[in-house]
């Protein structure tokens, strides 16, 4: 089991990473939360496994239908961004700063 | 499950179906009938609230497999919510026509949000937690954007939208784990676990980041500013007051039902981003020119005093923190109404300067907004310095006063910045800039009830008895 536990905690790391390091692209951005949220998934999977509960995989049902409307937003947002930057580089996004 | 279980969720179940019945009217009826999804809207916020505040009862009772809980608290947060939309949507009528905002669109997700902060208030398991904080965040990402010319609306909403995802991922991560400790997603089995193996404190830890995140304290404050400043005066205020109170309520609900036992972990978490964010906060707006991004980081200083109360609550009770949030929610409600007053067609007034001379083209504005200045700075009779007081005395009370004073004197030079909105007002020439005072850019109702509010936040400090008792109710 722990090796499972090492496996979401690195999809985890990489998901935040991807937040904090990257500084090119927004679809990045959205990748790695998408990132997060699948790292907490196979967490509730393996602990549902683990303790023989139904709940944690009935959670991760309901998980994957926030992400999609997650997702669904989120790329709105950017079409948005785009359609008045003409561009999606997150150096861009400047207009509000103090 | 039965019949009389289902009954307690009618305010949550009336809401659901009336805000999908305004998006559809706001498709197939709005051409024909103008302000009909903002009338509809009213009149749903209006009953919604009479139905939550019918379910205030004086034993708790929970539906749908313990996941839900209705009590006084539940039912008087709830109350108070629909107070705010009631009052945000009524301020609102005439701004959102002048920024050409989608009508059926706004109201609809408004709505929506408004439904998940209700769900939020009763949440009693993680699931339900977790669901009803999506369901109100979502619709705020949108109804940023919902305007016509969207221009850098789009880039506050999409910074937004990155932080508030990566609080729900922190949070979610936090769950996953806090359910591999104890194997269920019930607050209360949580309770029971009276050692904390690293599993669960790390889980622990991680969903109050979370919550930190929602909440705007310092470490995760960096959207906040933006967010205000980016956004039409309308969603400000929708963002800035709302979810504090549904925020304030998940930390309750979590930190007392699940973590309630374990409160030495979490104490010195909440103490440390308390005081860093009143010490931020109060800082950092000193350098606005802008009056939302100064109104953003006296958001931040004000959540740093809530988190203090609520670091302090399990030996002192919730009671301060709860008084405080729900005071600055109706602080920040009349700032933000006032702000909009000056607003005309092409012209927002974002920046201080614009209210040089106020008072002597519209002296009863003037007046309000000091009214507003003075109860966000604290200033003794209004109703501001109650809650700090209130938080103080918490503070001592618990061996803390070392970490009062420093408050204290953070409040104290926050005093600063709103004293200097109210030395522009009364003691500076007119701009050039003519006022929008004269322009009618609220409906009538709207300005009476900006005036009540704001009075109320002096004859409030005057008679704090009346709100303290609700919150003593809350907790019964």
């Amino acid at each position: 089991m722990l090796q499972y536990l090492i496996f979401s905690a690195i999809l985890f790391a990489i998901g935040l990473s991807g937040l904090f390091i990257n500084r090119k692209n927004i679809i990045v951005l959205l990748m790695s939360i998408e990132i997060i949220l699948l790292a907490a998934n196979t967490n509730l999977v393996i602990f549902a496994k683990y303790w023989g509960d139904i709940t944690g995989q009935a959670f991760v049902f309901f998980v994957m239908t926030v992400a999609a409307a997650e997702a669904a937003i989120g790329l709105a947002l950017v079409v948005l961004v785009f359609r008045d930057k003409q561009t999606i580089n997150i150096q861009d996004l400047d207009q509000l700063k103090g | 499950m039965g019949k009389a279980n289902l009954i307690l969720m009618l305010p949550e179940i009336f809401l659901a179906c009336m805000a999908l019945l305004v998006l559809m009217v706001g498709v197939f009826w709005e051409h024909k009938l103008r302000y009909i999804t903002y009338r509809l809207s009213i009149f749903t916020v209006f009953v919604t609230g009479i139905f939550a505040i019918g379910t205030y009862s004086e034993s708790m009772q929970a539906v749908i497999n313990n996941s839900y809980l209705m009590d006084n608290f539940s039912a008087i947060l709830k109350f108070i919510l629909c107070i705010l939309m009631l009052c945000i949507f009524l301020y609102s009528k005439v701004y959102i026509d002048i920024r050409k905002f989608l009508h059926a669109e706004f109201f609809a997700l408004s709505l929506f949000s408004l439904l998940g902060m209700m769900v939020l208030t009763s949440a009693a398991d993680f699931l339900t937690m977790f669901l009803g904080l999506e369901l109100f965040v979502l619709p705020l990402y949108a109804t940023i954007v919902m305007v016509k010319h969207q221009g850098r609306y789009a880039e506050a909403a999409i910074k937004y939208f990155i932080i508030g995802s990566l609080g729900a991922g922190l949070l979610l991560y936090g769950i996953s784990l806090v359910y591999g400790a104890t194997g269920s997603f019930d607050f209360s089995a949580v309770s029971g676990v009276q050692d904390l193996q690293h599993i669960l404190q790390l889980g622990m830890i991680l969903i109050l980041l979370g919550i930190a995140l929602e909440f705007g304290a310092v470490p995760f404050h960096m959207w906040l500013p933006d967010v205000y400043e980016g956004s039409a005066t309308a969603v400000t205020m929708l963002i800035g007051t709302l979810p504090k109170i549904a925020i304030f309520a998940i930390a309750y609900r979590v930190l007392s039902l699940a973590f309630g036992d374990v409160a030495l972990y979490w104490q010195q978490v909440i103490l440390i981003l308390g005081l860093l964010s009143v010490i931020i906060g109060n800082i950092a707006a000193i350098a606005q020119y802008n009056i939302k991004r100064m109104l953003a980081y006296s958001t931040i200083g004000h959540v740093g005093f809530i988190l203090l109360g609520i670091a302090v609550a399990p030996q002192q009770g919730y009671l301060a923190p709860l008084f405080y949030t729900i005071i600055y929610a109706f602080m920040a409600l009349a700032a933000f109404a006032l702000i909009m007053r000056l607003t005309a067609q092409g012209f927002e007034a974002e920046n201080i300067e614009d209210f040089r001379g106020l008072n002597r083209h519209a002296p009863w504005l003037a007046f309000l907004m000091l009214l507003t200045m003075f109860a966000l700075a604290g200033v003794p009779p209004l109703v501001g310095f109650y809650a700090k007081f209130l938080i103080l005395q918490n503070m001592v009370a618990n061996g803390l006063s070392w970490a009062a004073i420093l408050a204290l004197i953070f409040a104290v030079i926050g005093t600063f910045y709103y004293l200097r909105v109210v030395k522009v007002m009364y003691f500076e020439e007119p701009s050039a800039h003519p006022h929008a005072v004269a322009v009618a850019n609220m409906s009538f109702v709207g300005r009476s009830i900006v005036f009540i509010n704001a009075l109320a936040l002096l004859a409030l400090g005057v008679i704090p008895g009346l709100i303290v008792d609700i919150c003593l109710k809350a907790f019964r």
